[in-house]
């Protein structure tokens, strides 16, 4: 007989794992505070993807782009701390979604493709958004880079916050 | 079906505003950008619904009418006619008395349009008919931002009618009755074992009389066997409230009780008696004693099948006056009594003692659901053993059966004390 289990696949867990390693490892280079806030996210979010405690990835995760920040406000190179960031948001989707798919399937289940379907999308998007946002930032109006990415992403925010709404 | 938001993504436009707060206030271009994967995010989670599902979900078992205990195994398949679905997931409504055994009933996948997925558990035959509920069906988008739920029934449900349970012979009180059969009586008449010797009168058939002692003394006399006579029986399983309960293997106690009584039928009617069951319980069953192969298997479906016999608690209340009126009306005059019950409270002994003094001999079939682990449970064991005693005093005869015996071993012990 086999009891209920609502534990998140262990696919999750691992690449959620796989995922926070990156992102501490490229917030590390923005130096040692930055990796080091980041760094302790990163048992947080491991043992909550693995446990299926939701609040713990989140504070994780968190934690992850918090490191990411204070590398980028510490003068750490654009591309490792948006791809930092990226890292940390796709590791917390991927843990996320696995906490969630093992208090509705529960651990038992077989759930493989719903796990790397959704890390995949999840990927794709933090790719896609750091190529973008480095390549705009490089090769964008060279003259007052700053000032011209403020506007654009203060527009950017208010249309997110819309969209969210 | 409903849709509803999983708010997995609220934090994340905050963390947006902090990232371009930071950058901003340091002068960072950095820092800002991690705002732009934020607001990525944000796009993400709000850019799809989830698709209109268009599923055809379909269950198959590989055997619906199980032998007890048997493993069936249940696949599930889904088809996608619709688009394609990023997160898909299924939980299946297994039956309640139904444990699974192996494997999930529950199964997460994307799918791709047109394709099909499947996934299988086994689950163990309980008796009784079950039917499953409702398949719950979760579909996502890629986000995980929305959630669609909907419950789809399928109509499959499983059968398990185990056979009568093959106890070789059940002795019968020795009883009154007058139908030819094999329950021996103290009455002279025909039969095949020895009664007694007595005067020859008109009338003696000529195949009785005893010629040797003719020849010796020149006296006529007739010889007479032990009439045996076919018996009317109803094995009464008793489901009332303190019946529901669990022996020491985790069985409840009722299967051990509907298993003595099938056992008890299929005994009687392969000696030519009648017989018949009746649930003694909130819900009432009966099934009037008769002979025949059909009669076999009408017990054998009640028995499996019917409310009365299942083994979860009464969701009714007992009116046991009324109920016992109920019995004795049904019962016919002359009719055995095989009671089958663990004999866990008091009533139960005047029940018996008022059926044994209307004239039906009782014999009580207890299985022993009782332990002796705790104050409590030696208590229980030990008022047990002072009910079987009161009733065995009030020549009630008791089969006491431990259920980690087979009921043949414990019947034939039973009878050795039966015959001293």
């Amino acid at each position: 007989m086999t009891d209920f289990d609502p534990q998140p696949p262990r696919t999750a867990g691992g690449l959620a794992t796989v995922a926070a390693v990156v992102g501490v490892g490229l917030a590390g280079i923005g130096g040692t505070v930055a990796g080091g806030l980041a760094a302790l996210g990163l048992p947080l979010l491991v043992l909550g993807a693995f446990g299926g405690r939701r609040e713990a990835v989140s504070v994780g995760g968190l934690l992850v782009v918090g490191g990411a920040i204070l590398g980028g406000v510490f003068g750490a190179p654009v591309p490792t701390v948006v791809a930092a960031s990226a890292a940390a948001f796709v590791a917390w989707d991927v843990a996320e979604h696995g906490v969630g798919l093992g208090e509705q399937v529960g651990s038992d289940a077989h759930t493989r493709n719903a796990v790397v379907v959704h890390a995949a999308g999840s990927v794709l998007v933090a790719a896609v958004t750091t190529f973008v946002a480095v390549l705009v930032f490089t090769v964008g109006p060279s003259g007052r880079p700053l000032t011209a990415l403020v506007l654009l992403l203060l527009g950017a925010v208010v249309i997110a916050v819309a969209l969210t709404e | 079906m409903t849709v509803r938001r999983t708010y997995r993504w609220r934090g994340v436009t905050a963390i947006t505003f902090l990232a371009v707060a930071a950058g901003v206030l340091t002068n960072q271009p950095a820092a800002l950008l991690v705002g732009v994967v934020g607001v990525a995010y944000a796009a993400y989670a709000r850019q799809s619904d989830p698709p209109e599902p268009d599923l055809a979900v379909e269950r198959t078992i590989s055997d619906t009418t199980p032998a007890l205990g048997d493993e069936v195994t249940v696949t599930v398949t889904v088809k996608n006619n619709g688009g394609f679905l990023p997160d898909l997931r299924l939980v299946d409504g297994v039956p309640d008395a139904l444990e699974v055994e192996e494997r999930s009933p529950r199964f997460a996948t994307a799918l791709r349009a047109g394709k099909s997925a499947s996934f299988s558990y086994t689950l163990t035959a309980e008796r009784g008919r079950h039917a499953f509920d409702p398949l719950t069906v979760l579909i996502r988008d890629g986000s995980s931002a929305l959630e669609r739920e909907r419950t789809q029934s399928i109509d499959t449900p499983i059968e398990c009618t185990p056979r009568l349970a093959d106890i070789g012979s059940f002795p019968l009180r020795a009883s009154t009755v007058r139908r030819v059969g094999t329950v021996p009586t103290n009455e002279a008449g025909s039969g095949v074992e020895f009664h007694a010797v007595r005067d020859y009168r008109p009338g003696d058939p000529l195949s009785r009389v005893d010629w040797r002692r003719l020849a010796r003394t020149g006296e006529l006399s007739t010889v007479e066997f032990r009439r045996e006579h076919a018996a009317t029986v109803v094995a009464v399983v008793d489901t009332r409230e303190p019946c529901h309960t669990r022996c020491p293997d985790d069985q409840p106690v009722i299967d051990y009780a509907v298993q003595a009584a099938g056992g008890v039928v299929a005994a009687r009617l392969d000696e030519g008696d009648r017989a018949g069951i009746a649930a003694f319980g909130p819900h009432w069953e009966w099934t009037a004693p008769s002979i025949g192969r059909d009669h076999r298997e009408r017990v054998r479906r009640s028995l499996a099948l019917d409310t009365g016999y299942a083994p979860h608690p009464p969701d009714r209340r007992f009116l046991s006056g009324l109920v016992f009126r109920r019995l004795r009306k049904h019962l016919p005059a002359n009719a055995q009594v095989v009671w089958c019950s663990p004999l866990l409270d008091d009533d139960v002994v005047d029940f018996l003692r008022h059926l044994e003094a209307r004239g039906h001999a009782v014999t009580v079939v207890s299985p022993d659901p009782t332990r002796r682990e705790t104050p409590g449970q030696r208590l229980a064991s030990i008022e047990r053993t002072l009910r079987i005693r009161d009733l065995r005093r009030a020549g009630i005869r008791v089969v006491d059966w431990d259920v980690a015996d087979s009921l043949p071993v414990t019947l034939a012990g039973a009878r050795r004390g039966w015959r001293q």
